[in-house]
């Protein structure tokens, strides 16, 4: 894909940054953060101040239409898409952890909770404690395995696909399936060490 | 962590990890081992992954393998949860974690279960179904409902339930750890059944029974868990939100779940119903109902919604042909077939309505299973699995009833609707004349093997079988070919008695024992397949037919190559089964392979020949190619008479179906010496009151009708109706017989006996078709007709549109039954004197019959007729002439005399006639006309009073005052 017009994008425009990723990804992603977290945050805070204070936060679901709202549907494609989910991933769970970590601090104010995810396609966590466990537990594993990180970021934050994985991260599907499969059972032990009772 | 991690740590975590979990159980524990004695705490944290793994794979193959689960919920042994310690996780139900905890607080010593929420589900609504649930099984005490504890709130926010613990083995685990017997799993079933009961009288239901939702205990106690589920049918006082009870379908397990779950459509106590007959099917055969489920939950959902289930006694040949013992096989099915089939189809009927209304009525009719009393639930019905099928087909299928409707016209026209004509096809077997033979004969040895039997004592198939059986072991013991031969004779004997769940019976121990004895590549297996086929065609379940027919072809095509009498007999089952399965034109297509094999085999007349003649001439006859179908039930004759000769059944069906192939053809004449004789025949060969014979009987008799002989159709009629009463099983035949009887009591002017029973008629109808099928339009033509006849014009006029709307929704035009009601309409508009409204029905009417019908038939007459009507009413008797001619020379050769149909059309024609001053030719017409009435019907009847109008206003148009007087005081009421 050779992605970029000789004209000069438009600042903040999302679907031409996008459009440039093969050749420089790191620095792309680093204009692009901002923008989705931006936008990510805003719509979150817009579901949760709704009028329904109840109102389940979907990631997946807030993902898609950060998605549709910044992306020029017309002029993306689906490795576009998937690098775009890519980073929303990293921005959602900033957003959740930010949003666990208020959570907390409310409900040792006796707050009500915050927000909560839909059960089928975002995040179980039953409490803002163990998202912050979780999000702790990723950072480490981020220090000795980056990608199998991102995997788990990818997957679990915004219900990415094994093959849209594989697609941001440049890797074969069954590499993507193996590094899930390890990272979780690893995650999963090392929540375990540092839940209370151990 | 124990360790400290590094990207290299990391890749050989990964490496040996990623080993391990393509290892089976052995060779992982070999492989663990291995890498312990180089790295013990390597293999220490691989365990430990592998561990995680196994708890959390369900996450991984759930839905589209989304994120769902990771998390640390899951963790928490030792954690405290109020007065009570976490031990050992025990699995987890649709909406958390079960946990086997202890009480810990000193003041009692014991084990429950704990159930948390699961991580995730924490939204307002969730804690308010776990509420909701608290308080369900709070009110729930009954020793066979795993009661609520205690409940509360841990530290985290995290609600829980404190249940008894249940120790013990699923459902269906321990009936086969212990070797249950049929009847000992029904008893435990039994209680099961008692606690949902109980449950059902609180008002709840449990919406999620599955044999992992029943524990039985070490003393045999089954008991409930999770009403997780479960909703209040009075929601609102729980102040449960419908997105509630929504939302909770997700949970469902999809193997259990009812029809109307699937849905979405409204949960009641029937619900339960649906899911323990699922429940019961598994515990008894081993299997779930539906042949295609196992997948994907959408191919599940599917079958549920739309297949019928297997008949539990052919899915324990199926499940045991390969496992379990032959000898408990072969018990187990003639143990499930008859009631316990009945019982649990009932309990799986896709609509609520035709399945058990309770919990409680289901475990009655189990009760009186065991204890061997009749069973108040009622197989299917042919005719409802046929309904089924016809609705979802409504054009394209032919109804095997006969039934007539009269055409009216004004006072005095009547015509005869072409109906159809109860066709019979013969049935597969080629040798049943002999094989019926042998098994009458067996029957007769077995009866006299025990002086204490009284004569004629009608023995059940299990008295038979023990008692023959022995005989039948200890005489054909070594010679398992013949006794299985045996025992697929008597089953024939059954089917032809109707008796069709002591044939199963039979056909399924003939056919074990050809499997233990031959295996199943060979052609006596094959047969048992084709019989019991056959048996399940005539039994209605055309699905089950097709597919066993076609096991049977495809197993004959390999044993014997394609040109075989065996693959062309099959070819022809097979399209028999299709054709009633509904797929008429597959059928043509398998009748004439069949057809050319039967030919290329043999130049001789042989009964294979016949019976795919026969079929095949069926479907002809239906699309309407009248001569091959005539040509073909010629040849079906002129074979049976050299093979079998005259004195058989089968004969006999030749002859009725070339009678009604004639009669649709409008070949009156030679249709019913072909009736008569078959019903002589018949009368012979078989009871009285038999339905072959009541059905040919009503064939003769809307024969007489349509040949204007009413007061000899009337008593016949009546009685094959009085009789057919007595047959619940041909509630639809009755419904086509009530049609007719009412065509005859038109004609003999009964019209408010005929009102009744065309009433009747059309509410079997609706009962059996629902109410926009194109037969409802028979009846509904019929009430329109008596009701004119007596004034109800309102009455009258809506019955007529309603039919011609139901026939021009449901036919394509153009079609005889659209004529039909079209010229019906027509003709009831121009007696109102509504011309301008006959006339565009009346034109469409005749165009389409001139397209379809042979030039002399008496339905084009009738369009005839109409036509010269409508030029008579607008005051042109020149131009209503020659139609009105033609139509009395039509009727005049296909009629009988006294008919009135040929009295109406000489009134008309006679009144063409008078208005042309021809008063010669038109006065002989008059008079017959009359005459014909007065004969026919009584002298108040209108048509009489019309005719004799007709005279009076023809002799005042001569000057004949004195007769004119004579019979316009006829007319208003009184003979001259």
């Amino acid at each position: 894909m050779n992605a970029m017009s000789s004209d000069d994008p438009p600042p903040g425009d999302v679907t031409q940054l996008l459009g440039r990723l093969r050749d420089g990804p790191e620095r792309v992603v680093d204009e692009l953060f901002p923008l989705v977290y931006d936008e990510l945050r805003a719509l979150a805070q817009a579901r949760l101040r709704g009028e329904r204070p109840d109102h389940t936060l979907n990631a997946t679901a807030l993902a898609h239409e950060a998605y549709l709202k910044l992306v020029d549907q017309t002029r993306a494609n689906w490795q576009n898409r998937a690098h775009f989910f890519a980073i929303a991933a990293r921005a959602m769970r900033r957003i959740l952890v930010d949003y666990a970590k208020a959570r907390n601090a409310a409900k040792r104010g006796g707050g009500a909770p915050l927000a909560t995810f839909d059960e089928a396609s975002g995040p179980r966590t039953s409490g803002p404690g163990e998202l912050l466990e979780l999000d702790e537990a990723l950072t480490r594993l981020e220090a000795v395995a980056p990608r199998q990180a991102r995997v788990v970021e990818y997957r679990f934050f915004v219900g990415l696909k094994d093959k849209e994985i594989a697609e941001a991260l440049g890797v074969s599907v069954p590499t993507v399936r193996l590094d899930w499969r390890t990272a979780r059972a690893w995650l999963g032990v090392a929540l375990d060490d540092s839940s209370p009772g151990r | 962590m124990q360790n400290p991690m590094d990207p290299e740590r990391w890749n050989a975590v990964q490496a040996a990890f990623g080993r391990a979990v393509e290892l089976d159980r052995d060779g992982l524990e070999a492989y663990l081992d291995e890498l312990a004695g180089k790295d013990q705490a390597l293999a220490d944290l691989v365990r430990q992954m592998l561990a995680e793994d196994e708890r959390t794979a369900r996450f991984l193959d759930g839905e589209a393998g989304a994120a769902v689960g990771l998390g640390p919920g899951d963790a928490g042994e030792g954690r405290r949860l109020g007065a009570y310690r976490l031990v050992r996780r025990l699995g987890s139900g649709g909406m958390g974690t079960v946990w086997l905890a202890e009480r810990d607080d000193g003041a009692y010593k014991g084990t429950v279960a704990i159930k948390l929420v699961r991580i995730g589900f924490e939204s307002d609504e969730a804690l308010r179904r776990f509420k909701a649930e608290r308080q369900i099984l709070a009110a729930l005490q009954h020793p066979n409902v795993a009661r609520l504890l205690d409940g509360g709130t841990a530290e985290d926010g995290t609600p829980y339930l404190v249940m008894e613990l249940v120790e013990g083995t699923t459902l269906d685990a321990y009936c086969d750890e212990h070797e249950l017997s049929i009847n000992e799993r029904i008893r435990l079933f039994l209680e099961v059944c008692a606690a949902v009961q109980y449950a059902h009288t609180r008002l709840i239901v449990h919406r999620d029974l599955k044999p992992n939702n029943i524990m039985v205990s070490g003393e045999g106690t089954p008991k409930l868990l999770d009403f997780g589920i479960a909703k209040l049918l009075d929601a609102t006082e729980l102040g449960l939100t419908e997105a509630a009870t929504r939302t909770g379908s997700r949970l469902l397990t999809p193997r259990y779940a009812s029809p109307e779950q699937i849905r979405g459509q409204a949960i009641t106590a029937a619900t339960d119903v649906y899911s323990l007959g699922v429940l019961l099917y598994e515990l008894l055969t081993g299997s779930l109902p539906y042949r295609s489920s196992g997948t994907t939950a959408a191919q599940i959902e599917r079958a549920i919604l739309e297949e019928e289930p297997m008949r539990p006694s052919l899915v324990v040949g199926e499940v045991d042909r390969s496992g379990g013992t032959g000898a408990s096989a072969a018990r187990m099915k003639r143990e499930l077939s008859g009631d316990l089939d009945t019982i649990l189809l009932t309990a799986l009927r896709k609509t609520v309505d035709r399945r058990y209304t309770s919990v409680e009525a289901f475990a009655r009719d189990l009760d009186r299973y065991l204890r061997g009393l009749p069973v108040e639930a009622q197989p299917d019905t042919w005719q409802y699995r046929t309904q089924k099928f016809v609705r979802r087909n409504r054009t394209g299928v032919g109804l095997a009833a006969g039934f007539v409707v009269l055409l009216a016209g004004s006072a005095v026209a009547l015509g005869v609707q072409a109906a159809r004509i109860t066709r019979e096809r013969d049935t597969a077997e080629q040798e049943r004349a002999k094989a019926e033979q042998v098994s009458e004969f067996l029957v007769d040895v077995f009866e006299a093997s025990d002086p204490n039997e009284a004569q004629g004592v009608e023995l059940t198939a299990g008295e038979i079988l023990s008692r023959g059986g022995a005989r039948i072991q200890s005489e054909l013991g070594a010679q398992p070919a013949v006794r299985a031969q045996v025992m697929d004779a008597i089953g024939r004997v059954y089917q032809t008695l109707g008796e069709y769940d002591s044939a199963e019976v039979f056909f399924l121990a003939s056919r074990d024992l050809r499997i233990e004895s031959f295996g199943q590549n060979h052609a006596d297996y094959l047969k048992s397949l084709v019989h019991l086929g056959t048996l399940e065609r005539e039994r209605g379940n055309f699905d089950s037919a097709v597919v066993l027919q076609g096991l049977a072809l495809e197993g004959r095509r390999q044993l014997h190559g394609e040109r075989h009498p065996d693959v062309a007999e099959s070819l022809s089952n097979l399209g028999l089964a299709t054709r009633d399965a509904g797929d008429a034109a597959a059928a043509e297509t398998l009748y004439v392979r069949s057809l050319d094999i039967r030919r290329a085999l043999s130049d001789e007349p042989n009964e294979g020949l016949a019976v795919v003649l026969n079929n095949l001439s069926g479907v002809l006859d239906d699309r309407g190619a009248r001569d091959s179908a005539i040509a073909m039930l010629e040849e079906v004759r002129e074979i049976r008479s050299g093979t079998l000769g005259e004195d058989h059944l089968d004969y006999s069906i030749a002859l009725n179906n070339l009678a009604t192939a004639h009669e649709n053809a409008g070949h009156y004449d030679l249709a019913e010496p072909l009736y008569r004789q078959a019903l002589e025949t018949r009368e012979r060969l078989l009871s009285d009151e038999h339905p072959s014979v009541l059905n040919v009987r009503n064939n003769l008799g809307v024969l007489l009708i349509r040949t204007g002989r009413p007061a000899e159709a009337e008593p016949m009629l009546r009685a094959v109706i009085e009789a057919r009463r007595g047959q619940p099983d041909k509630r639809f035949e009755l419904a086509g017989e009530l049609n007719n009887f009412g065509a005859v009591l038109v004609r003999i002017g009964r019209y408010e006996e005929a009102a009744a029973s065309y009433t009747e008629s059309l509410e079997l109808f609706e009962e059996e078709l629902g109410s926009m099928h194109p037969t409802l339009a028979y009846p509904l033509s019929g009430i329109g007709l008596a009701n004119s006849r007596i004034a109800r014009e309102d009455v009258a006029e809506d019955a007529f549109r309603r039919a011609l709307e139901i026939r021009e929704t449901a036919l394509e035009r153009p079609h005889p039954q659209i004529a039909f009601s079209l010229d019906l309409l027509g003709t009831y508009y121009l007696q109102r004197q509504l011309f301008s409204d006959a006339e565009p029905l009346l034109v469409a009417a005749l165009e389409m019959r001139r397209e379809l019908l042979d030039d002399d038939h008496p339905e084009y007459a009738k369009s005839l007729e109409s036509m010269g009507r409508l030029w008579l009413g607008r005051g042109d008797p020149a131009s209503a002439e020659p139609l009105l001619r033609d139509a009395l020379r039509i009727r005049e050769a296909k009629l009988d005399a006294a008919s009135i149909d040929i009295a109406a059309a000489r009134g008309h024609l006679g009144r063409a006639l008078s208005e042309l001053s021809r008063a010669d030719e038109a006065e002989p017409l008059l008079t017959q006309s009359y005459e014909s009435y007065r004969a026919a019907l009584d002298p108040s009847d209108g048509a009489v009073r019309t005719a004799a109008e007709l005279l009076a206003t023809h002799y005042e148009r001569i000057g004949d005052e004195a007769r004119a007087r004579e019979y316009r005081r006829a007319a208003e009421g009184s003979a001259p």
